[in-house]
């Protein structure tokens, strides 16, 4: 082993499991990073590591994707296998740029693993790689944890067994046993531990002795382990000496569980995924084929002696203990029968969304009232405590009112990540997606697109990275086209501010304010015309869908409040940290927009009043160029200025909104953008926001593609710039069509 | 490098017709009413597929039940080796299965024991 000349950089400690096998939990114990767990398959799809002190030595804890097998079949899983086989293409990165340039990096991975690749991941662990001495063992871990949930003991097993063929030092952490006690077993850590070979550690119910976990790490990392032997039959001894032969790697050790991982991965449809020799995979492709022109079907073989072997343990390790309680196991099973059904299932999703929406306005509503109390309040401090001037402008009418009506939102994007964060957690998307698997097909969209899709409720950019949990590339491309229009929470303060101005006096309609309904029909909006384009380019795209749907449908389980207050404070803490950064910035630019040049005296020698102040500047003068464009629309210039300002990022609008109307309004008593927006009137003294025009820029803002960031993820993620043009210029034609169709009809409707 | 094989070697054909007709009672899962019972008796459909459902449990002998089907009849749920599995019709089309001939009673997962 050539571990020790790595000594330069921390060992690498990876944790690897099933999905929802509690181990980002395990992560989050360890490591008190801000990742987040979840109950659903495949969520963690970027490498996430935190750097953990192990009795005064600095390792490094990576977290990889959930899986069930090291033989990848999808990007995801081909990122465990980088993690834990290590295999790289080192001597193209380490030789010279001439030799790069004959055999480059990325020229053996298909098109579909680009994304993964060209990922900060990626890019940080080629540089890793060009530092490194000691090449291909310069990625092999320093210690594995092997998770293994307990209600899924032999699937988690099997895995394990996969990973042990591979001489790193491991120890086993049995998960969720509250769940197998339920129902009357217990696993038995220390007959475990004597089959296997290496340190097992038990939850006890849900939790893990994070210290004990972590004494045992501390003396697995120096440590060395043989890999396991199996007994294999003999033709698959034969087939995996044969296949090790292959490898190029320098660490002989590892041979024989690679090649194992190889056979098991070989697809005649498929390349070698990433992380796995090359040559290893087409060994074991022709040892497949050479086997199977005898009638021996080689993988099946192989997978079926693991498994007889996993079999052996579970009867071993699983034996009858704990405190049988059925009545909660029967009344968790009858529960999720009702939310599987058609019927049931249906209203119950339909019931969840609505009433989703209705918290979103009244629950935030008192601490956004506080916050937005807070800020008037500090306005009229300022205003009374500086100078009137410049200064004074920029920050009461520029800074705070800009930014500030920005964090008023933050109540309602911390309940929506909550909320969201729950269900996921529960397993109740899960659920969702069962039921919603075979409408979505007719749409032309994998059954597990279900998954990105319902996270773009939170913010287009995960969830579009979460598309590597599908197999085929054109799925991936199908679900990155329709997450742009799912109405993700940067969508939220305009549909709020809008909706509040509209129906903030309207009496409830069935128990649910008219504002919740509203929002429900701009939800239902986004997701009809999610599913529309996804339809649309699934016809004009070549190709078929024929991915397999394999949903691990974990049991219903209670969140854990730590993870999900983890979520929602990184989530608030990046929200916060764009509204100090780029839309602090943004407001700068718009208020000196806004305010100069400055206009002249009027004739009687008084200054102009503020309204024309904002008319007379370069800002106002563009605005006011551009209004016959907003004019289908049915607003004015000054929406028309945040409309366009939004296009750099969508809480911009109301920013913007309250930069204009804070500078119009100086002169006054400004209360909150909500009531100046009530009481703006247009150039004729009707209303400026009407039923007809407020919902008119709220179907604009569902269906227009203003977001850099989610443009520049395509981007990477589909490998070219013409997926986000494309998508960039037909999502903002059809919104201004659609925006001017609303504000058409519903002013015919309303007769205003 | 270039793995443009044929889709399936001669004698892996023949294995999976030979599997597939070794017993007159196997049926695709498909078939399997919702709350009943069976034994996998082969797996069969492309090499990926085929080699993740064994990966996942259905290995031929393995008891599995059907517990329900989402609205539509697709996808199915089913449950094996303790832990619930939902797949498409499509893919349960590929998994052959001998149909228990005692009915369970309800929906039960086999228990892992």
């Amino acid at each position: 082993m050539t571990r020790d000349l790595l000594a330069a950089r921390p060992p690498r400690i990876a944790l690897l499991g099933n999905p929802n096998s509690g181990k980002t939990t395990l992560f989050n114990l360890l490591s008190g990073s801000n990742e987040r767990v979840s109950n659903y398959a495949g969520v963690t799809v970027e490498r996430v590591s935190a750097t953990l002190q192990l009795a005064g030595m600095r390792c490094e804890l990576v977290d990889i994707p959930g899986l069930y097998s090291l033989a990848a079949r999808s990007p995801e899983e081909s990122i465990a296998v980088q993690e834990v086989l290590g295999h790289k293409p080192d001597r193209n990165v380490r030789t010279s740029p001439a030799d790069s340039a004959t055999a480059p990096p990325g020229a053996m991975q298909p098109n579909a693993v680009k994304g993964a690749r060209s990922g900060g991941q990626a890019a940080a662990r080629n540089a890793e790689a060009r530092s490194s001495v000691a090449g291909a063992q310069a990625t092999a871990p320093a210690a594995l944890v092997l998770v293994v949930p307990a209600p899924a003991l032999r699937r988690g097993l099997y895995l394990a067994l996969q990973a042990l063929t591979l001489p790193y030092p491991v120890t086993v952490v049995v998960t969720l046993n509250d769940e197998v006690e339920a129902a009357g077993l217990r696993v038995d850590a220390s007959a475990l531990a004597d089959a296997l070979g290496v340190p097992v550690l038990l939850s006890q119910g849900r939790k893990v002795d994070a210290l004990a976990l972590k004494r045992v790490l501390a003396s697995l990392v120096a440590s060395e382990r043989p890999a396991r032997t199996m007994d294999w039959p003999q033709a698959a001894a034969e087939a995996i000496a044969r296949v090790s032969k292959a490898a190029t790697g320098a660490e002989p050790a590892t041979h024989e569980g690679a090649a194992l991982i190889a056979l098991l991965s070989w697809n005649e449809s498929q390349r070698a995924p990433l992380g796995m020799d090359p040559s290893l995979f087409a060994a074991a492709g022709q040892v497949t084929l050479s086997a199977e022109a005898r009638g021996l079907p080689l993988a099946e073989r192989i997978i079926e002696t693991l498994y007889a072997e996993v079999d052996r343990l579970a009867s071993q390790t699983l034996v009858p203990g704990g405190k049988p309680s059925h009545t909660g196991l029967r009344l968790r099973e009858r529960l999720d029968t009702w939310l599987k059904q058609p019927l049931l299932g249906f209203l119950s999703l339909a019931a969840v969304l609505l009433g989703l929406f209705h918290l979103l306005f009244t629950a935030a509503e008192p601490v956004m009232g506080l916050i937005e109390t807070g800020i008037g309040g500090l306005q009229t401090w300022l205003g009374a405590v500086l100078p009137p001037g410049f200064v004074a402008s920029l920050l009461i009418d520029g800074v705070l009112a800009g930014v500030g009506n920005v964090v008023v939102f933050v109540p309602q994007i911390a309940l929506l990540f909550l909320l969201l964060g729950a269900l996921e957690d529960t397993g109740y998307l899960a659920r969702v997606a069962f039921l919603l698997d075979r409408p979505l097909r007719r749409f032309g969209l994998q059954g597990k697109a279900v998954v990105p899709l319902l996270s773009g409720f939170a913010c287009a950019i995960p969830a579009i990275l979460a598309t590597r949990t599908l197999p085929r590339f054109r799925d991936r491309l199908l679900t990155m086209l329709a997450i742009p229009y799912v109405a993700c929470a940067a969508r939220l303060p305009v549909f709020l501010v809008i909706a509040g101005v509209l129906f903030s006096d309207a009496p409830p309609l069935l128990g649910v304010s008219r504002a919740a309904w509203a929002l429900l029909a701009m939800y239902t909006l986004s997701v009809s015309a999610s599913l529309a384009a996804a339809w649309v380019f699934s016809k004009v795209l070549a190709g078929r869908s024929d991915s397999p749907l394999l949903l691990d449908l974990p049991p219903l389980r209670w969140p854990k409040a730590r993870n999900l207050l983890r979520l929602v404070r990184s989530r608030v803490k990046s929200f916060l940290k764009d509204a100090g950064t780029i839309i602090l910035a943004l407001t700068v630019i718009l208020w000196a927009l806004l305010s100069f040049p400055q206009a002249p005296a009027l004739p009687d020698g008084s200054e102009a009043s503020a309204g024309e102040q904002l008319r007379y500047s370069v800002g106002g003068r563009a605005g006011i160029a551009l209004e016959p464009l907003w004019e289908p629309m049915g607003v004015d210039w000054r929406i028309g200025l945040g409309i366009i300002s939004a296009f750099a990022a969508r809480e911009v609008f109301v920013s913007t909104l309250g930069v204009v109307f804070g500078l119009e309004s100086a002169d006054e008593d400004s209360g909150a953008l909500r009531n100046q927006l009530s009481d703006a009137r247009t150039g004729r003294g009707a209303p400026l926001l009407t039923t007809a025009s407020g919902l008119a820029v709220m179907v604009f803002f569902v269906l227009a593609c203003q977001c850099m960031s989610t443009l520049a993820v395509v981007r990477r993620e589909s490998g070219t710039v013409r997926w986000p043009i494309i998508m960039f210029s037909s999502m903002t034609l059809i919104a201004y069509a659609a925006a001017c169709l609303t504000y058409w009809l519903l002013a015919l409707v309303t007769g205003t | 490098m270039s793995v443009e094989a044929p889709l399936a070697s001669p004698g892996a054909l023949e294995a999976a017709t030979a599997r597939a007709s070794a017993n007159a009672l196997a049926a695709p899962l498909t078939e399997l009413a919702v709350g009943t019972s069976g034994c996998v008796q082969a797996v069969n459909g492309e090499r990926g597929l085929r080699y993740r459902l064994l990966e996942l449990g259905l290995l031929p002998g393995t008891e599995l039940a059907v517990l329900r089907c989402a609205p539509g009849g697709d996808p199915i749920e089913i449950g094996l080796r303790g832990y619930a599995l939902s797949l498409r019709r499509d893919e349960a089309a590929t998994v052959l299965v001998v149909p228990s001939t005692a009915s369970t009673h309800g929906a039960q997962a086999p228990e892992e024991t």
